[in-house]
């Protein structure tokens, strides 16, 4: 049974003269069966055929040769010379070696290229944000002016009474303004009266006003 | 073959002018393999002298083992394999050169190829272009393994060893390769009413 696929992928064989006697006898009868397959296989060696011809085309004159040889012997004497040179210190090879490593290019897949400049974006971003929101105020200088205040200060102020009275005599009260009206029996008017009977101690009373009244005693 | 090993021997002692005369004994191999891989004169002759100098340095390694040419192609498979990697890494750091070059000095940029008639010329400088450009569609391995197989005649599983992977994949990749050059080089097909089997084939 005719397999127009598998003749075909057979092509390639026969083109390039890998199939053995007996596949090339069996490829043909096959290709002579099926007028596909030996459309196929007519292009294959054209196609072989046009490449041929210019591989002969192609081919360089004979005066491109001198030149060319001249060219690789002076490449070759000078590898030659170059052996003969000292090889590098160590260090210097080092430093070669490094070199290659860091400006070598390398090949990155593209996703994980485009992950890392998103990463490196986003990273860019966030900082650049942080230092807006960290705003450093510059360092105000303060400037301290000195100056003299009075301020009142309440002293303690001693009121003295001296109150004279004659022996003889009723000692006169002085009205003071803190007394209460129902205090008085009769009224003010009769206090004269009511000191009749008054007598005067020996002993004064002071009363020492300190400026508020939580201080007087 | 007494000459050959004779200029190898003293290639490994050392000798440039016995080298030289070892490189051209296969340098229009070489160059042509490497013009084909390269698609482009200066490259192929740069890739190639590249080549020489690696043999040179390593000739003193040749054992004999095999003949000089399969030792060469080692290496010559080797720097295009470093070469392919150079340049797709120069590709990804973004050093493609660019060469502009006008349609009408296509034909005549080349002043190698000459043939005697002008209208032939033409023509053969637009088949290579063809070529080249069909080539440049292929991936550098694609390529290497069509010239292998092409130019150089090597094995399935010859050019499976030299590119450490395995016949399946050369064939695979062949197969392909063929399929895109076809497509775009559009050739012409004739058309078999039979194909021609040998005597006793059926």
């Amino acid at each position: 049974m005719h397999n127009c696929k598998a003749t075909q992928e057979l092509i390639v064989d026969l083109v390039f003269n890998e199939a053995t006697l007996d596949q090339q006898a069996s490829l043909k009868s096959e290709l002579n069966q099926c007028a596909t397959c030996r459309s196929e296989y007519s292009s294959f060696t054209a196609t072989i055929d046009t490449i041929d011809g210019s591989i002969e085309t192609a081919k360089p004159d004979a005066d491109f040769w001198p030149v060319y040889n001249e060219r690789m012997a002076a490449r070759l004497r000078q590898s030659v010379q170059n052996a003969h040179l000292p090889a590098p210190a160590p260090k210097e090879r080092l430093l070669n070696k490094l070199g290659q490593v860091f400006f070598q290019p390398v090949r990155v897949p593209l996703v994980i290229a485009a992950m890392f400049l998103l990463m490196l974006g986003t990273v860019t971003v966030l900082a650049l944000r942080s230092q807006k929101a960290v705003v450093v105020n510059p360092p105000v200088e303060r400037i301290v002016e000195t100056r003299n205040v009075e301020v009142p200060v309440i002293q303690e102020r001693v009121v003295t009474r001296v109150v004279y009275v004659k022996k003889s005599q009723p000692r006169v009260r002085e009205v003071r303004p803190t007394f209460i009206r129902n205090q008085w029996p009769n009224g003010p008017e009769q206090s004269e009266s009511s000191l009749a009977g008054f007598r005067p101690i020996d002993q004064v009373k002071l009363t020492v006003i300190k400026g508020s009244e939580s201080n007087e005693r | 073959m007494n000459g050959e090993s004779d200029l190898i021997r003293r290639a490994q002692a050392g000798d440039v002018e016995s080298f030289c005369s070892l490189a051209r004994t296969h340098q229009r191999r070489i160059f042509s393999l490497a013009l084909h891989y390269c698609r482009h004169r200066q490259d192929a002759e740069d890739l190639s002298q590249e080549v020489w100098l690696k043999a040179f340095a390593k000739v003193k390694d040749f054992r004999y083992e095999s003949s000089f040419y399969t030792w060469l192609r080692q290496i010559t498979i080797n720097c295009f394999l470093n070469h392919q990697r150079t340049a797709s890494v120069e590709e990804f750091g973004q050093k493609t050169n660019i060469r502009l070059v006008s349609f009408d000095s296509i034909n005549v940029a080349d002043r190698h190829l000459r043939s005697p008639d002008q209208e032939n010329e033409l023509n053969n400088n637009l088949l290579v272009q063809k070529v080249f450009r069909a080539l440049s569609q292929l991936s550098a391995r694609q390529r290497l393994i069509f010239l292998l197989k092409h130019c150089e005649g090597m094995t399935y599983v010859e050019i499976a060893d030299a590119l450490g992977c395995s016949t399946g994949s050369v064939k695979k990749s062949l197969f392909r390769s063929v399929e895109k050059l076809r497509e775009h080089l559009d050739v012409q097909v004739r058309s078999y009413d039979y194909i021609a089997c040998a005597a006793g084939e059926y």
